[in-house]
């Protein structure tokens, strides 16, 4: 367990205990130190009474000293006496001393001073009566005065000692209650101070009980999946949700080797064990990003992290365990999907609204051939007759018939731009021919309002790389617009190479000397419908896509268009494209404007007809495949990872991909999915090579073909040969019955990659799809006539071809078709459409893995359609 | 003048045409789908062919492989006359044998200049 903060009120519990402490030791301190303070004092008094019994045994020794003297009369009894006398100022002082010490008044020393010197007084008397006479010595000592002053000394000494003794007594006393006190206290206090330790520790001991009964509720029953690994990737440890994550929610996997497992986390277990050895490996976390398991029927996505664990009871030696998270983010995963889903659906409802408007567009243009044509037969037929007055209104009608055609042809371009459909074909040109063709195409209308036209070129024969079609076109639009806004000026043409990011550029720029336009004319100048304002429409005519077309143009050729103008001076429009346009193309992949870059992408495509892409991250594995590939007769594409992989298949289509499983960063599983997802891709073959034995799951993945590693020569070619013959594009069959909508439909899908046989009926249709069974079979009816269904159905009948959807189409409408799939297990959608919401439909349906593969022997269920 | 066999299925655009290059002095021969066509070439063999790509019963392209296939046709221009406009229907054209491409609608001015330069070019390869 990790230390954990101690919680704020603990910690003032603390804070108060110490205080007790240290207060207690205080007071058994200070009762200590008074005690000894006391013991001073007490032997202070014990002195004074010492200097007064010694003070007062010199007077006795005087008063001895003297009645010896006066009875024997002899000299050398008074030695004592001298000696008492000459140590009596001594003694006096000694006591004085004593009093200081023990601080009491001196005053009570005066009576007996003044009694001492009495008895001093009087000894010296006897001492000198003795010298007369024995007589009046006697005399004198009888006369009871030596006992008075002695008596009196002793009693003003017993008065100096009563008074520190009695000190002494109270001191003792008092002394004596105050420790005991002092003790009780402290001894109480250090109680105290033990107990509110002890619960502390106790209260300590059971936070970190509850914590940890708190870690361990979260680390057993959060909702992720939590795992220890032995050196042997043994389960040592694990939660709930690690057990119900990898398939097992109501058992125990502790001791399961995750090499050995057979739950229906198989394939992910397999991935962990190759993290564990990276991770053991590099003592770095391993993260594994959206692993799939297969939890009952519904899919699951787990974000997989290894890590390593060095606690010694994982670890063997130098190798370590790991600790394995899984995180369940199915939720997320289906979000993510729900969103890609929504965004595919978003983008091909734009792509199918581009694919109708171009349609539209092509449809509008049949009837105005029409009447084109007939005016021009109408203008030849009347030139040499009398009515030839009529010409200029038919002119009128043909010129208007023109504008609705360049308006039609321009809503077509753009909607060609914007469906994908508009390739670039780079060729080699010379710049200054595309000039003079300018000029030649532009030079009524620049004459119209009295313009010059100035060409420049910065240096002679400049060529460029590029599509001149496309380029001229702009040119076109922007000299002719140049022109229709001047009158009496100069529209001038330059052309010059820079270079930007390394890359040759070619800048054409168009000025003029005309009305020139304001700021807020220029914004939104390039939008659809959008010319400087509404009323230049009707003065200078115009369709108003012509610089939407142009911007989209140039944006397409990999380069740009940029304005600059003044009101009243004039404008510059500047065109700059990439000078090579397949150098630009390949330096930068096709991104913005959604606009795919086909010229690359067309002569790669012949290149690469039988073009293999090899997928693995091991330099080695590539070189065999490559070698083994090209002596098979294939052209090969080499990557070393999931991303690239990816990548290049954006713009390559291989006939297949090689694709290994163990790669960093992004495994094989994750490519093969993200493969299968794309429509753009969902049907390239991939076979998957690995020294894994997961084929079944491979199979189930949507490979298209599995094998072990080391890859075998012999094993190679057969998968491939099995591919080749599978892997043709997708077929249609019509029988026909509406002529002009079958010829339609197959123009269409043929447009969109189909191979499309028209038969009449059943027996022909026999032998013209012969040897390639259909993908499709489209019944065209007119809406009485059954027999075309029912050549139909006796060709399915007929060459065992039930599995193959048979969609039967009938008029509904001048342009509409019902249409209804007589397959109970196909995709195509029934309900009415026109030809080209079929097409889609359709596309969809062959670029489902199962279209081409599908069993044959389907039970199916034939409805007659009453359309 | 030059003798063109005009294979188009839309009636409009036949009878004006047609007209229109008879007016010029060509002589125009007419089929409306792509197998009277294929067998009105072999026939009669015209000097040009306008070939429609969208026709019933045989579609322009499988005309244009079919003369291309039979010696007796294969050296016979034809000019395709196509609706789509769409990028790649040159090139497609030009695969399926034709020898030149002319989008609709149809600018007649240029078609003459075209059937014009094949049929010259032919005139002059084969005197």
């Amino acid at each position: 367990m990790e230390s954990r903060a101690i919680p704020f009120i603990k910690r003032n519990t603390r804070l108060g205990v110490g205080t007790i402490l240290a207060l207690a030791i205080l007071v058994l301190g200070a009762s200590l130190f008074l005690f000894e303070r006391q013991q001073t004092s007490i032997s202070r008094y014990s002195e004074v009474r010492k200097a007064g019994e010694a003070y007062l045994s010199s007077l006795k020794d005087i008063e001895t000293s003297y009645r010896g003297y006066v009875i024997v009369g002899s000299e050398a009894y008074l030695d004592p006496y001298k000696e008492a006398l000459a140590a009596l100022p001594s003694r006096f002082s000694e006591l004085k001393d004593a009093l200081v010490a023990a601080n009491i008044n001196l005053s009570v020393t005066e009576r007996a001073t003044g009694s001492s010197q009495k008895v001093v007084d009087f000894a010296k008397r006897v001492i000198e009566a003795r010298r007369i006479s024995v007589e009046e010595a006697r005399a004198l000592v009888r006369s009871g005065q030596g006992k008075t002053v002695m008596d009196e000394a002793r009693d003003a000494i017993a008065d100096i000692t009563s008074i520190a003794d009695a000190n002494s007594n109270i001191l003792r006393k008092n002394g004596t209650i105050t420790f005991t006190i002092a003790a009780i206290l402290s001894l109480l206090a250090i109680a105290v101070a033990s107990y509110a330790l002890f619960r502390i520790a106790k209260l300590a001991r059971q936070d970190e009980e509850s914590a940890r009964l708190i870690t361990s509720d979260i680390v057993v029953n959060a909702p992720i999946g939590l795992a220890i690994l032995d050196a042997d990737n043994v389960i040592t440890q694990h939660n709930k949700s690690f057990a119900q994550l990898v398939g097992k929610p109501d058992t125990s996997v502790v001791s399961q080797n995750l090499s050995e497992t057979t739950w229906n986390f198989h394939e992910a277990s397999k991935l962990i064990q190759d993290g564990c050895r990276k991770c053991r490996h590099t003592h770095e976390p391993v993260f594994l990003d959206n692993v799939e398991v297969t939890d009952g029927d519904e899919p699951r996505f787990l974000d997989i992290t290894i890590f390593p664990v060095s606690a010694s009871r994982y670890s063997r030696k130098s190798k370590r365990g790991a600790g394995v998270v899984l995180t369940d983010v199915t939720r997320q995963r289906k979000w993510e999907l729900e969103l890609e889903e929504a965004r595919n659906a978003a983008e091909a409802s734009n792509r199918a609204k581009s694919a109708f408007l171009a349609n539209m567009s092509h449809e509008l243009r049949t009837p105005l051939t029409a009447v084109l044509g007939y005016c021009e037969l109408i203008e030849d037929d009347l030139a040499d007759s009398p009515e030839s007055h009529i010409i200029p209104d038919l002119q009128k009608i043909s010129l208007n018939a023109k504008h609705l055609l360049t308006l039609i042809n321009d809503v077509l371009d753009l909607s060609k731009i914007e469906a994908q459909k508009m390739e670039v074909h780079s060729i080699e040109f010379n710049i200054s021919d595309m000039l003079k063709e300018i000029e030649a195409a532009t030079g009524s209308l620049v004459l119209k309002n009295e313009n010059q036209l100035v060409l420049k070129q910065a240096t002679p024969n400049m060529k460029m790389l590029n599509d001149d079609l496309k380029i001229k076109q702009v040119l076109l639009n922007l000299v002719s617009n140049a022109s229709k806004f001047t009158s009496n000026g100069t529209v001038t043409v330059a052309v010059e190479d820079f270079t930007r990011e390394g890359t040759p550029f070619t800048r054409f720029r168009v000025s003029d000397t005309g009305i020139g336009m304001t700021k807020e004319q220029i914004k939104g100048l390039f939008e659809r419908f959008n010319q400087a304002d509404t009323t230049t429409t009707r003065k200078y005519g115009g369709t108003g896509l012509g610089l939407a077309l142009t911007r989209a143009l140039a944006h397409i050729l990999g380069g740009e268009i940029l304005v600059d103008s003044t009101p009243g001076q004039g404008s510059v429009f500047t065109l700059e494209v990439p000078t090579d346009f397949k150098a630009k193309a390949v330096e930068e992949p096709a991104e913005g404007d959604g606009v795919k870059k086909p010229a690359a992408m067309t002569d790669k495509e012949k290149e690469n007809a039988a073009l293999v892409l090899i997928v693995d991250d091991e330099p080695s594995a590539r070189e065999l495949l490559e070698r083994l590939l090209e002596k098979e007769g294939f052209a090969t594409v080499s990557v070393s990872n999931g991303a690239q992989a990816l990548e290049k298949l954006k713009d390559t289509k291989p006939i297949a991909v090689l694709l290994d499983i163990m790669m960093p960063g992004m495994d094989g599983w994750h490519v093969l999915r993200a493969i299968r997802k794309n429509p753009d891709t969902a049907n390239i073959p991939v076979i998957i090579q690995t020294v894994l034995d997961d084929q079944n799951f491979a199979f189930a993945m949507g490979a298209s073909g599995f094998i072990k590693k080391p890859v075998k020569r012999q094993q190679l070619s057969e998968i491939l040969g099995d591919l080749e013959t599978q892997n043709t594009e997708s077929r249609a069959l019509i029988i026909d019955g509406d002529e002009k909508s079958s010829a339609e439909l197959k123009a269409m899908l043929e447009e969109d990659g189909w191979k499309v046989t028209i038969s009449a009926d059943a027996d022909t249709a026999k032998e013209d799809v012969k040897d390639e069974p259909p993908n499709v079979i489209i019944v065209d009816m007119k809406s009485s006539d059954m027999r075309n269904y029912k050549y139909a159905k006796d060709l399915q009948q007929a060459r065992n071809w039930s599995a193959i959807p048979l969609v039967v189409m009938t008029s509904e409408g001048e342009r509409a078709k019902k249409v209804k799939t007589l397959h109970t297990k196909s995709k195509i959608p029934d309900g009415t459409m026109n030809l080209a919401e079929l097409v889609l439909e359709l596309r969809r349906f062959s670029q489902m893995p199962q279209a081409s593969a599908e069993s044959q022997n389907t039970a199916h269920q034939i409805e007659v359609s009453n359309g | 003048m030059a003798r063109i066999l005009l294979v188009e299925d839309s009636e409009q655009i036949y009878d004006f045409l047609s007209r229109r290059l008879q007016k010029r002095g060509h002589e125009v021969l007419m089929a409306h789908d792509g197998e009277t066509g294929l067998e009105a070439a072999k026939s009669s063999l015209p000097e040009i062919v306008l070939l429609d790509m969208n026709l019933p019963v045989m579609d322009g392209w499988t005309v244009a492989k079919s003369l291309r296939a039979d010696p007796s046709t294969q050296a016979i221009p034809i000019i395709a006359l196509t609706a789509h406009a769409l990028a790649g229907d040159r090139e497609r054209v030009m695969q399926a044998g034709c020898t030149d491409y002319h989008p609709k609608p149809i600018d007649f001015t240029k078609l003459l200049s075209q059937i014009d330069d094949l049929v010259n070019i032919d005139k002059k390869a084969s005197p």
